[in-house]
């Protein structure tokens, strides 16, 4: 026995489909006016370790170009820059908002996302910052059914943790950025043609790395790390050469 | 008397000489079938040190902002200075080394301290984690 008004309401709830159609379309409409091009980045996982339960060798193969609405208007909210042990942390959020049938017909169609929704660990690339968002949650009841229907997906983003995954996207600049961020000496030795490592003639086993892998200020910046200058001063201070074993460097 | 100046740069040899222990660490990333896939030295920073200096070092552009942090890393710092009875020698012990045939140099014995340092490790992952431990 239906306890609703039947002439405004089609079933569960108020609305009918071709209202619900017209009102998603709306908000499609309105998305590509007030939102921007961001690209979503399905996380492919590789060689999960059921013990630990994570996947270090994470890899994100494909970028797909999606309007979203940034719902933070006044940049993006979080901690902001923090100075840690570990030099500087920033810690960004943003709440992005996509529509659920453009999802569906951009990324989630596609059969190389792990869920048939927006997971949580994907990435959005945000190209007006350069900035790479991991989701965080994922909230898909807000707002509550309007017109009886869940039309968008809102995505809780903290900027992202780089550990060296791998990206190999196809997207120029999401690619190279990742390239130079990796501390993975793989990325930065020398090749031959044939795509094997150039290795050095005096010892056969080492291969040859580019300067911008030095984690010093002249190479890697981002990282902030000192390790070549601690290579560089130790010379001056300890002598384990077999004439002064122990001591200070003998001047 | 008050001209002589006693600083030799002793505690920041020890820094240094604490950092070149730690600076070559390197983790290895295997897939399931136990081959290697990556090899990656981990980046480490001596944690104190003047704020703006990190700031204009690491975030050069304040246009753009990549990531939130690079992992993984290592930071330390010197957290204290004790001194040590237990080690400590009469003071009246000497050392003595022989410059040339005719002159040598002495120095009294001198007084123990043990300077404490922390290790920190950051990881986004515990396997990398376990491998530096």
């Amino acid at each position: 026995m239906a306890t609703v008004n039947r002439y405004f309401q089609s079933g569960r709830t108020i609305g009918r489909p071709s209202e619900q159609n017209l009102y998603e379309d709306l908000i499609i409409e309105s998305m590509k006016i007030y939102g921007m091009e961001v690209y979503y980045l399905p996380r492919k996982v590789n060689s999960l370790d059921v013990i630990l339960t994570e996947d270090p060798l994470n890899t994100f193969e494909y970028a797909y170009p999606i309007e979203m609405y940034l719902e933070n208007t006044m940049g993006f909210a979080g901690d902001g820059e923090l100075m840690s042990k570990f030099g500087l942390e920033i810690r960004d959020t943003g709440n992005f908002i996509v529509s659920r049938k453009r999802w569906k017909e951009v990324a989630g169609s596609t059969g190389n996302t792990i869920l048939e929704r927006p997971a949580e660990g994907d990435l959005i690339y945000f190209p007006m910052t350069r900035s790479f968002f991991e989701i965080r949650k994922v909230e898909g009841q807000e707002p509550f059914f309007q017109v009886g229907k869940l039309f968008v997906y809102k995505m809780m983003c903290e900027l992202y943790q780089f550990s060296n995954e791998r990206f190999t996207t196809g997207v120029d600049e999401i690619d190279s950025l990742t390239n130079d961020a990796s501390l993975v000496i793989g990325d930065h030795e020398l090749l031959q043609e044939n795509g094997e490592s150039l290795l050095l003639e005096m010892n056969a086993l080492t291969p040859i790395v580019m300067e911008d892998y030095a984690l010093s200020d002249d190479g890697h910046v981002q990282i902030g790390a000192d390790n070549e200058k601690f290579i560089e001063n130790i010379d001056n201070i300890l002598d384990f050469s077999e004439r002064n074993p122990f001591g200070e460097v003998y001047q | 008397m008050l001209d002589q100046r006693f600083y030799w740069g002793t505690i920041r040899k020890a820094i240094v000489a604490f950092g070149s222990m730690f600076n070559g660490i390197t983790i290895e990333r295997k897939d399931s079938a136990g081959n290697s896939i990556q090899i990656q030295k981990v980046p480490l920073s001596y944690s104190p040190k003047q704020k703006f200096l990190a700031k204009i070092r690491q975030q050069p552009s304040v246009d753009e902002t990549n990531f939130s942090v690079i992992l993984p890393r290592m930071g330390f710092e010197m957290t204290s200075l004790d001194y040590d009875p237990n080690r400590k020698i009469s003071p009246l012990q000497q050392n003595r080394t022989l410059n040339s045939a005719t002159t040598s140099s002495s120095q009294y014995a001198p007084t123990p301290y043990n300077i404490n340092v922390l290790l920190y490790i950051y990881v986004k992952n515990q396997d990398d984690g376990l491998q530096i431990i």
